[in-house]
C-alpha cells in the first residue's frame, strides 16, 4: 500500500535530508555560557586579589567551572527533550564544550593547585583551549565566524604570554572573550532562530 | 527486471520507512513525537512502520515513562544501518541502469 517507484524513493531520502541540512541546532549556547561564565571567574578573581586571597583563585574558577558543567547537562537534555532528536553535528558540538569543561577545570584548577605554572598561564591555556572549541564547533557547523574566532583566539594566547602590563593583559583577554565568545553567541543564536523560522 | 539485480528490501521500500531510516541515520536517537512531525503521519501509521522496521531489528526503541507520559526513543542499529547502505546502494544502480535505457 505504502509502496513507491525507485524515483519517489529518492525524492523522500533527498527531501528528508533536505529537512534536517536546513536546521540549524545550535543556537550558541555554548559560547554565551562560557563567555559568561569566564567573565565572572575575571570578576571573582580580581576581587579575591584586592582581598589578598590568592589561594581561592582556583577555587573560584572551579565553582564556575562546576557551575557551567551542571548547566551545560540541564540544556543538552532540555534541548534534546525539545527538538526531539539529537543530531549528530549537535553531538559533536556538546561534546567538544563538555570535553573543554573537562580540560578547563584541570588548567585552572586542578594544576595551579599543584603549582604546575603561575596564575598567568591559566589565561593562555583557556585561550589555547577556547581556540579549539570555537574552530571545531565552526568546522562543524560550517560556519567561518567560530573558526575565524579560533584563529584569534591563539594569535591571542600568544599575545598574552608576551604582555607583561597586568592591566593591558586582562584587557586582552576581555577582548578575546567579548569578540570571540559573546559576539559569536549572539551571531549564532540569531542565525538558529532565523534558520528555524522563529 | 534482470535476475542478476539485487531487489530493493521490502521492508525499507515504503515512503514513511524510508523517511524513518533516513532521519534516524542522521540522528543518535530521536523519538516519536519528532519522526511525526518531520514525516507528517498519524500516530498509528507511524506505529505500524516504525513496528515493522524493529521486527527487521532495523532499529531499537525504548519506552519509558515521564511524568507519566510514555516516551519512545528510537535508534538505528547497525543492522539497519548496513541494511540502508544496501538500499541506496541498489536503488543508484537501478536509477543509473533506468537512466542509461532512457538514453539508448
Amino acid at each position: 500500500m505504502d509502496q513507491i517507484t525507485n524515483e519517489q524513493a529518492l525524492e523522500v531520502i533527498k527531501e528528508m535530508i533536505e529537512r534536517t541540512k536546513r536546521k540549524q541546532n545550535y543556537a550558541g549556547f555554548y559560547h554565551l555560557l562560557w563567555g559568561v561564565l569566564i567573565s565572572l571567574a575575571i570578576v571573582a578573581m580580581y576581587i579575591l586579589i584586592k582581598f589578598e586571597m590568592y589561594d581561592l583563585i582556583g577555587f573560584s574558577w572551579a565553582f564556575f567551572g562546576i557551575g557551567g558543567a551542571i548547566v551545560s547537562v540541564i540544556y543538552s537534555k532540555r534541548t534534546y527533550e525539545k527538538q526531539g532528536s539529537i543530531q549528530y553535528p549537535d553531538l559533536g558540538i556538546n561534546s567538544i564544550w563538555m570535553g573543554l569543561m573537562i580540560a578547563m577545570f584541570l588548567v585552572a584548577f586542578v594544576f595551579p593547585i599543584l603549582k604546575a605554572y603561575e596564575w598567568y598561564i591559566v589565561y593562555v591555556m583557556v585561550s589555547l583551549l577556547l581556540g579549539a572549541a570555537n574552530f571545531s564547533t565552526g568546522i562543524l557547523l560550517k560556519q567561518k565566524m567560530p573558526i575565524i574566532n579560533g584563529i584569534l583566539w591563539w594569535i591571542g594566547s600568544i599575545f598574552l604570554l608576551i604582555l607583561e602590563n597586568q592591566v593591558a593583559f586582562m584587557g586582552v583577554f576581555v577582548l578575546l572573550l567579548i569578540v570571540n565568545n559573546v559576539i559569536p553567541g549572539i551571531y549564532l543564536y540569531s542565525l538558529a532562530r532565523k534558520q528555524n523560522g522563529k | 527486471m534482470e535476475s542478476n539485480f539485487a531487489e530493493l528490501d521490502s521492508v525499507i521500500h515504503s515512503r514513511v520507512r524510508l523517511a524513518i531510516m533516513i532521519l534516524l541515520l542522521q540522528s543518535e536517537t530521536a523519538n516519536f513525537t519528532y519522526l511525526k512531525k518531520e514525516i507528517d503521519v498519524s500516530d498509528g501509521n507511524l506505529s505500524t512502520h516504525l513496528r515493522k522496521l524493529e521486527e527487521a531489528k532495523y532499529i531499537k526503541m525504548q519506552k519509558r515513562f515521564e511524568n507519566r507520559k510514555p516516551k519512545t526513543t528510537i535508534s538505528l542499529t547497525d543492522k539497519g544501518r548496513a541494511a540502508l547502505n544496501e538500499y541506496t546502494s541498489n536503488l543508484e544502480e537501478y536509477l543509473r541502469l533506468a537512466s542509461d535505457g532512457k538514453k539508448q
